[in-house]
Protein backbone atom coordinates (compact mmCIF):
# COMPACT_ATOMS: atom_id res chain seq x y z
CA UNK A 1 0.00 0.00 0.00
CA UNK A 2 1.20 3.48 -0.75
CA UNK A 3 0.95 6.19 1.84
CA UNK A 4 -2.18 8.31 1.52
CA UNK A 5 -0.30 11.52 0.64
CA UNK A 6 1.69 9.96 -2.17
CA UNK A 7 -0.78 10.38 -5.05
CA UNK A 8 -1.01 14.07 -4.14
CA UNK A 9 2.73 14.54 -4.39
CA UNK A 10 2.86 12.72 -7.69
CA UNK A 11 -0.08 14.79 -9.02
CA UNK A 12 1.66 17.98 -8.01
CA UNK A 13 4.90 16.84 -9.63
CA UNK A 14 3.06 15.87 -12.82
CA UNK A 15 1.32 19.24 -12.92
CA UNK A 16 4.67 21.00 -12.45
CA UNK A 17 6.23 18.98 -15.28
CA UNK A 18 3.28 19.68 -17.54
CA UNK A 19 3.62 23.42 -16.88
CA UNK A 20 7.35 23.30 -17.60
CA UNK A 21 6.82 21.36 -20.81
CA UNK A 22 4.10 23.78 -21.95
CA UNK A 23 6.43 26.69 -21.19
CA UNK A 24 9.32 25.10 -23.12
CA UNK A 25 7.03 24.57 -26.10
CA UNK A 26 5.83 28.17 -25.92
CA UNK A 27 9.41 29.48 -25.86
CA UNK A 28 10.28 27.25 -28.79
CA UNK A 29 7.33 28.52 -30.82
CA UNK A 30 8.05 32.17 -29.98
CA UNK A 31 11.66 31.76 -31.08
CA UNK A 32 10.51 30.22 -34.37
CA UNK A 33 8.07 33.10 -34.82
CA UNK A 34 10.87 35.60 -34.29
CA UNK A 35 13.01 33.80 -36.88
CA UNK A 36 10.11 33.66 -39.35
CA UNK A 37 9.61 37.42 -38.95
CA UNK A 38 13.27 38.12 -39.57
CA UNK A 39 13.16 35.94 -42.67
CA UNK A 40 10.07 37.74 -43.89
CA UNK A 41 11.00 41.29 -43.01
CA UNK A 42 14.61 41.25 -44.03
CA UNK A 43 15.29 38.37 -46.40
CA UNK A 44 12.05 38.56 -48.40
CA UNK A 45 12.41 42.24 -49.17
CA UNK A 46 16.17 42.24 -49.72
CA UNK A 47 16.07 39.21 -52.03
CA UNK A 48 13.23 40.80 -53.99
CA UNK A 49 15.22 44.02 -54.31
CA UNK A 50 18.29 42.10 -55.42
CA UNK A 51 16.29 40.15 -58.01
CA UNK A 52 14.97 43.44 -59.45
CA UNK A 53 18.46 44.99 -59.59
CA UNK A 54 19.87 41.91 -61.35
CA UNK A 55 16.99 42.04 -63.87
CA UNK A 56 17.74 45.73 -64.50
CA UNK A 57 21.43 44.95 -65.04
CA UNK A 58 20.55 42.15 -67.44
CA UNK A 59 18.82 44.72 -69.63
CA UNK A 60 21.73 47.04 -70.13
CA UNK A 61 25.24 46.69 -71.50
CA UNK A 62 27.98 46.67 -68.85
CA UNK A 63 29.22 50.14 -69.81
CA UNK A 64 25.79 51.79 -70.10
CA UNK A 65 25.17 54.96 -68.12
CA UNK A 66 23.79 54.06 -64.70
CA UNK A 67 25.11 50.49 -64.82
CA UNK A 68 27.82 51.20 -62.25
CA UNK A 69 25.18 52.67 -59.93
CA UNK A 70 23.00 49.57 -60.39
CA UNK A 71 25.93 47.31 -59.53
CA UNK A 72 26.70 49.38 -56.43
CA UNK A 73 23.08 49.16 -55.27
CA UNK A 74 22.97 45.39 -55.90
CA UNK A 75 26.23 44.99 -53.95
CA UNK A 76 24.90 47.04 -51.05
CA UNK A 77 21.79 44.85 -50.86
CA UNK A 78 23.98 41.74 -50.98
CA UNK A 79 26.16 43.10 -48.14
CA UNK A 80 23.03 43.76 -46.07
CA UNK A 81 21.79 40.23 -46.73
CA UNK A 82 25.12 38.75 -45.70
CA UNK A 83 25.00 40.68 -42.43
CA UNK A 84 21.43 39.55 -41.75
CA UNK A 85 22.38 35.93 -42.49
CA UNK A 86 25.23 36.18 -39.95
CA UNK A 87 22.86 37.73 -37.44
CA UNK A 88 20.34 34.91 -37.87
CA UNK A 89 23.09 32.29 -37.48
CA UNK A 90 24.33 34.00 -34.36
CA UNK A 91 20.78 34.25 -32.97
CA UNK A 92 20.16 30.57 -33.63
CA UNK A 93 23.29 29.39 -31.93
CA UNK A 94 25.93 31.90 -30.88
CA UNK A 95 29.06 30.18 -32.17
CA UNK A 96 31.23 32.35 -29.95
CA UNK A 97 29.58 30.85 -26.88
CA UNK A 98 30.86 27.37 -27.71
CA UNK A 99 34.29 28.52 -28.82
CA UNK A 100 35.38 31.37 -26.57
CA UNK A 101 32.89 31.25 -23.70
CA UNK A 102 30.22 33.55 -22.39
CA UNK A 103 32.29 36.67 -21.68
CA UNK A 104 33.70 37.02 -25.18
CA UNK A 105 30.39 36.00 -26.74
CA UNK A 106 28.68 38.85 -24.87
CA UNK A 107 31.37 41.28 -25.98
CA UNK A 108 31.25 40.21 -29.62
CA UNK A 109 27.44 40.42 -29.74
CA UNK A 110 27.25 43.77 -27.93
CA UNK A 111 29.83 45.45 -30.16
CA UNK A 112 28.00 44.23 -33.27
CA UNK A 113 24.67 45.34 -31.77
CA UNK A 114 26.04 48.84 -31.10
CA UNK A 115 27.41 49.22 -34.61
CA UNK A 116 24.32 47.84 -36.28
CA UNK A 117 21.83 50.02 -34.43
CA UNK A 118 24.02 53.08 -33.77
CA UNK A 119 23.66 52.73 -29.99
CA UNK A 120 26.62 53.43 -27.70
CA UNK A 121 27.64 50.36 -25.70
CA UNK A 122 29.68 49.71 -22.55
CA UNK A 123 30.51 46.34 -21.07
CA UNK A 124 31.87 45.40 -17.63
CA UNK A 125 32.97 41.80 -17.11
CA UNK A 126 34.33 39.98 -14.07
CA UNK A 127 38.03 39.05 -14.10
CA UNK A 128 37.23 35.65 -12.65
CA UNK A 129 36.35 32.71 -14.77
CA UNK A 130 32.69 31.87 -14.53
CA UNK A 131 31.92 28.38 -13.36
CA UNK A 132 28.71 28.07 -15.33
CA UNK A 133 27.02 24.98 -16.60
CA UNK A 134 26.61 25.10 -20.41
CA UNK A 135 22.83 25.38 -19.98
CA UNK A 136 23.29 28.39 -17.67
CA UNK A 137 25.64 30.11 -20.10
CA UNK A 138 23.14 29.61 -22.93
CA UNK A 139 20.30 30.90 -20.71
CA UNK A 140 22.28 34.03 -19.75
CA UNK A 141 23.18 34.68 -23.37
CA UNK A 142 19.54 34.28 -24.47
CA UNK A 143 18.38 36.61 -21.70
CA UNK A 144 21.02 39.15 -22.76
CA UNK A 145 19.84 38.92 -26.40
CA UNK A 146 16.21 39.38 -25.33
CA UNK A 147 17.08 42.43 -23.22
CA UNK A 148 19.00 44.03 -26.08
CA UNK A 149 16.05 43.30 -28.34
CA UNK A 150 13.84 45.22 -25.92
CA UNK A 151 16.31 48.11 -25.90
CA UNK A 152 16.32 48.19 -29.70
CA UNK A 153 12.55 47.92 -30.13
CA UNK A 154 11.14 49.88 -27.20
CA UNK A 155 13.69 52.02 -25.36
CA UNK A 156 14.72 54.62 -27.94
CA UNK A 157 18.07 54.62 -26.14
CA UNK A 158 21.37 56.15 -27.25
CA UNK A 159 23.43 54.20 -24.74
CA UNK A 160 23.28 50.73 -23.22
CA UNK A 161 25.48 49.49 -20.39
CA UNK A 162 25.89 45.78 -19.73
CA UNK A 163 27.46 44.39 -16.60
CA UNK A 164 28.15 40.78 -15.77
CA UNK A 165 29.22 40.20 -12.18
CA UNK A 166 30.05 37.28 -9.98
CA UNK A 167 28.76 37.27 -6.43
CA UNK A 168 30.90 34.56 -4.85
CA UNK A 169 29.35 34.94 -1.41
CA UNK A 170 25.81 34.51 -2.71
CA UNK A 171 27.05 31.92 -5.21
CA UNK A 172 25.26 33.78 -7.96
CA UNK A 173 25.97 35.49 -11.24
CA UNK A 174 24.19 38.73 -12.13
CA UNK A 175 23.61 40.30 -15.51
CA UNK A 176 22.55 43.92 -15.65
CA UNK A 177 21.40 45.68 -18.83
CA UNK A 178 20.75 49.40 -18.39
CA UNK A 179 19.70 51.90 -21.04
CA UNK A 180 19.15 55.66 -21.11
CA UNK A 181 15.90 55.38 -23.09
CA UNK A 182 12.32 56.48 -22.49
CA UNK A 183 11.71 54.06 -19.59
CA UNK A 184 8.28 53.09 -18.28
CA UNK A 185 6.44 52.88 -14.99
CA UNK A 186 7.84 49.55 -13.78
CA UNK A 187 5.68 49.55 -10.62
CA UNK A 188 2.47 49.71 -12.62
CA UNK A 189 3.64 47.33 -15.33
CA UNK A 190 1.94 43.98 -15.74
CA UNK A 191 4.69 41.48 -16.46
CA UNK A 192 2.23 39.14 -18.19
CA UNK A 193 1.90 41.72 -20.98
CA UNK A 194 5.49 41.29 -22.07
CA UNK A 195 6.32 37.85 -23.43
CA UNK A 196 9.98 38.77 -23.42
CA UNK A 197 10.24 39.87 -19.77
CA UNK A 198 8.03 37.03 -18.60
CA UNK A 199 10.24 34.54 -20.42
CA UNK A 200 13.33 36.07 -18.82
CA UNK A 201 11.81 35.89 -15.33
CA UNK A 202 10.78 32.27 -15.88
CA UNK A 203 14.13 31.33 -17.34
CA UNK A 204 15.98 32.91 -14.42
CA UNK A 205 13.58 31.25 -11.98
CA UNK A 206 14.30 27.89 -13.58
CA UNK A 207 18.00 28.40 -12.71
CA UNK A 208 17.24 29.34 -9.11
CA UNK A 209 17.42 33.09 -9.72
CA UNK A 210 15.16 35.97 -10.55
CA UNK A 211 14.68 39.25 -12.39
CA UNK A 212 14.32 42.80 -11.15
CA UNK A 213 13.19 45.70 -13.36
CA UNK A 214 13.97 49.29 -12.39
CA UNK A 215 12.45 51.90 -14.62
CA UNK A 216 10.47 55.12 -14.63
CA UNK A 217 9.21 57.32 -17.45
CA UNK A 218 12.13 59.32 -18.87
CA UNK A 219 14.63 57.61 -16.56
CA UNK A 220 15.79 54.70 -18.71
CA UNK A 221 15.45 51.06 -17.77
CA UNK A 222 17.68 48.67 -15.87
CA UNK A 223 16.98 44.97 -15.78
CA UNK A 224 18.93 42.86 -13.32
CA UNK A 225 18.91 39.10 -13.75
CA UNK A 226 20.40 36.70 -11.22
CA UNK A 227 21.20 33.04 -11.76
CA UNK A 228 22.35 30.72 -8.97
CA UNK A 229 25.71 29.11 -9.64
CA UNK A 230 25.57 25.36 -9.88
CA UNK A 231 29.26 24.73 -9.17
CA UNK A 232 31.34 26.19 -6.33
CA UNK A 233 33.15 29.39 -7.30
CA UNK A 234 36.91 28.76 -7.65
CA UNK A 235 38.94 30.23 -4.77
CA UNK A 236 41.03 32.36 -7.03
CA UNK B 1 0.10 50.87 -66.65
CA UNK B 2 -0.15 53.22 -63.68
CA UNK B 3 1.29 51.28 -60.78
CA UNK B 4 1.46 52.25 -57.11
CA UNK B 5 4.01 50.39 -54.98
CA UNK B 6 3.52 50.44 -51.20
CA UNK B 7 6.46 49.12 -49.19
CA UNK B 8 8.41 50.47 -46.24
CA UNK B 9 11.53 48.73 -47.50
CA UNK B 10 13.18 51.39 -49.63
CA UNK B 11 15.45 48.95 -51.49
CA UNK B 12 12.51 46.78 -52.51
CA UNK B 13 10.31 49.61 -53.71
CA UNK B 14 12.96 51.65 -55.57
CA UNK B 15 14.39 48.60 -57.33
CA UNK B 16 10.91 47.43 -58.35
CA UNK B 17 10.06 50.95 -59.45
CA UNK B 18 13.25 51.22 -61.55
CA UNK B 19 12.54 47.88 -63.24
CA UNK B 20 8.88 48.60 -63.96
CA UNK B 21 9.75 52.07 -65.29
CA UNK B 22 12.21 50.43 -67.65
CA UNK B 23 9.27 48.43 -69.04
CA UNK B 24 7.35 51.61 -69.72
CA UNK B 25 5.05 51.66 -66.69
CA UNK B 26 4.24 54.80 -64.73
CA UNK B 27 5.24 54.03 -61.18
CA UNK B 28 4.79 55.86 -57.87
CA UNK B 29 5.99 54.60 -54.50
CA UNK B 30 4.72 55.07 -50.95
CA UNK B 31 6.33 53.94 -47.69
CA UNK B 32 3.16 53.84 -45.60
CA UNK B 33 -0.63 53.67 -45.84
CA UNK B 34 -1.33 57.38 -45.37
CA UNK B 35 0.98 58.48 -48.19
CA UNK B 36 -0.34 55.65 -50.38
CA UNK B 37 -3.85 57.11 -49.99
CA UNK B 38 -2.58 60.64 -50.74
CA UNK B 39 -0.83 59.50 -53.91
CA UNK B 40 -3.71 57.25 -55.03
CA UNK B 41 -6.14 60.20 -54.78
CA UNK B 42 -4.28 62.01 -57.57
CA UNK B 43 -2.44 59.26 -59.43
CA UNK B 44 -5.45 56.91 -59.87
CA UNK B 45 -3.39 53.70 -60.06
CA UNK B 46 -4.64 50.81 -62.19
CA UNK B 47 -2.56 48.39 -60.15
CA UNK B 48 -1.47 48.54 -56.52
CA UNK B 49 1.25 46.25 -55.17
CA UNK B 50 1.27 46.53 -51.40
CA UNK B 51 3.21 45.02 -48.55
CA UNK B 52 1.13 43.97 -45.52
CA UNK B 53 3.49 44.77 -42.65
CA UNK B 54 3.52 48.57 -42.94
CA UNK B 55 4.16 51.10 -40.19
CA UNK B 56 0.90 52.53 -38.81
CA UNK B 57 -1.97 51.43 -41.04
CA UNK B 58 -1.18 47.91 -42.28
CA UNK B 59 -1.92 46.49 -45.71
CA UNK B 60 -5.16 44.86 -44.54
CA UNK B 61 -6.52 48.27 -43.47
CA UNK B 62 -5.11 50.06 -46.50
CA UNK B 63 -6.80 47.80 -49.08
CA UNK B 64 -10.44 48.71 -48.24
CA UNK B 65 -9.48 52.39 -47.88
CA UNK B 66 -7.91 52.40 -51.36
CA UNK B 67 -10.94 50.59 -52.75
CA UNK B 68 -13.32 53.21 -51.28
CA UNK B 69 -11.17 55.96 -52.73
CA UNK B 70 -11.23 54.38 -56.19
CA UNK B 71 -15.04 54.14 -56.17
CA UNK B 72 -16.25 52.64 -59.45
CA UNK B 73 -12.89 52.97 -61.15
CA UNK B 74 -11.27 49.62 -61.94
CA UNK B 75 -8.15 48.97 -59.88
CA UNK B 76 -6.35 45.69 -59.28
CA UNK B 77 -4.73 45.21 -55.88
CA UNK B 78 -2.08 42.63 -55.06
CA UNK B 79 -0.65 41.95 -51.63
CA UNK B 80 3.10 41.29 -51.78
CA UNK B 81 4.14 39.56 -48.57
CA UNK B 82 6.60 37.14 -47.10
CA UNK B 83 3.77 35.12 -45.67
CA UNK B 84 2.95 32.33 -48.10
CA UNK B 85 0.53 30.30 -46.01
CA UNK B 86 -3.03 29.79 -47.15
CA UNK B 87 -4.33 31.65 -44.08
CA UNK B 88 -2.31 34.73 -45.12
CA UNK B 89 -3.74 34.50 -48.61
CA UNK B 90 -7.23 34.29 -47.13
CA UNK B 91 -6.63 37.35 -44.93
CA UNK B 92 -5.43 39.31 -47.98
CA UNK B 93 -8.46 38.26 -50.04
CA UNK B 94 -10.84 39.14 -47.22
CA UNK B 95 -9.26 42.59 -46.95
CA UNK B 96 -10.09 43.16 -50.61
CA UNK B 97 -6.90 42.24 -52.44
CA UNK B 98 -7.39 40.51 -55.79
CA UNK B 99 -4.05 38.69 -55.74
CA UNK B 100 -1.44 37.53 -53.28
CA UNK B 101 2.22 37.43 -54.29
CA UNK B 102 4.90 35.98 -52.04
CA UNK B 103 8.33 37.50 -51.40
CA UNK B 104 11.06 36.92 -52.36
CA UNK B 105 9.60 37.76 -55.73
CA UNK B 106 11.49 36.97 -58.95
CA UNK B 107 11.65 39.71 -61.58
CA UNK B 108 10.22 37.45 -64.31
CA UNK B 109 7.28 36.48 -62.08
CA UNK B 110 6.55 40.13 -61.33
CA UNK B 111 6.77 41.18 -64.98
CA UNK B 112 4.60 38.25 -66.08
CA UNK B 113 2.01 39.11 -63.45
CA UNK B 114 1.92 42.76 -64.51
CA UNK B 115 1.67 41.77 -68.15
CA UNK B 116 -1.37 39.62 -67.33
CA UNK B 117 -3.00 42.56 -65.58
CA UNK B 118 -2.20 44.85 -68.51
CA UNK B 119 -3.79 42.38 -70.94
CA UNK B 120 -6.91 42.12 -68.80
CA UNK B 121 -7.20 45.91 -68.79
CA UNK B 122 -6.69 46.01 -72.60
CA UNK B 123 -9.27 43.30 -73.28
CA UNK B 124 -11.78 45.14 -71.13
CA UNK B 125 -11.24 48.35 -73.07
CA UNK B 126 -11.49 46.73 -76.53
Amino acid sequence: MTSPDRPDVSDRENARLRTMLAHAEEVNELEKLHLARTLHNEFGSALTALAMRMALLAHQPAGAPGAAEQWAKANAILAGLTQTARQVQSDLRPGALDVVGLKMALEEYLVEFGERHAIGVALALPDDELALEPAQAVALFRIFQELLRNVRLHAGASQVKVRLALDSAARAVTLSVADDGIGFDAAAYDLQRSHGLRRIAERAGFFGGGMQVDSAAGQGTRVLVTLALAKPVPDN
Amino acid sequence: MRILLVDDNDDASTSMSDLLSLYGHHVRTAADGASALDIAGQFHPQLVLSDIGLPGMDGYALAPALRRLAGDRRMVMAAVTGYGQSSDRECAMRAGFDHHLVKPLAAEALLRFIDEQRLSFCSEMS
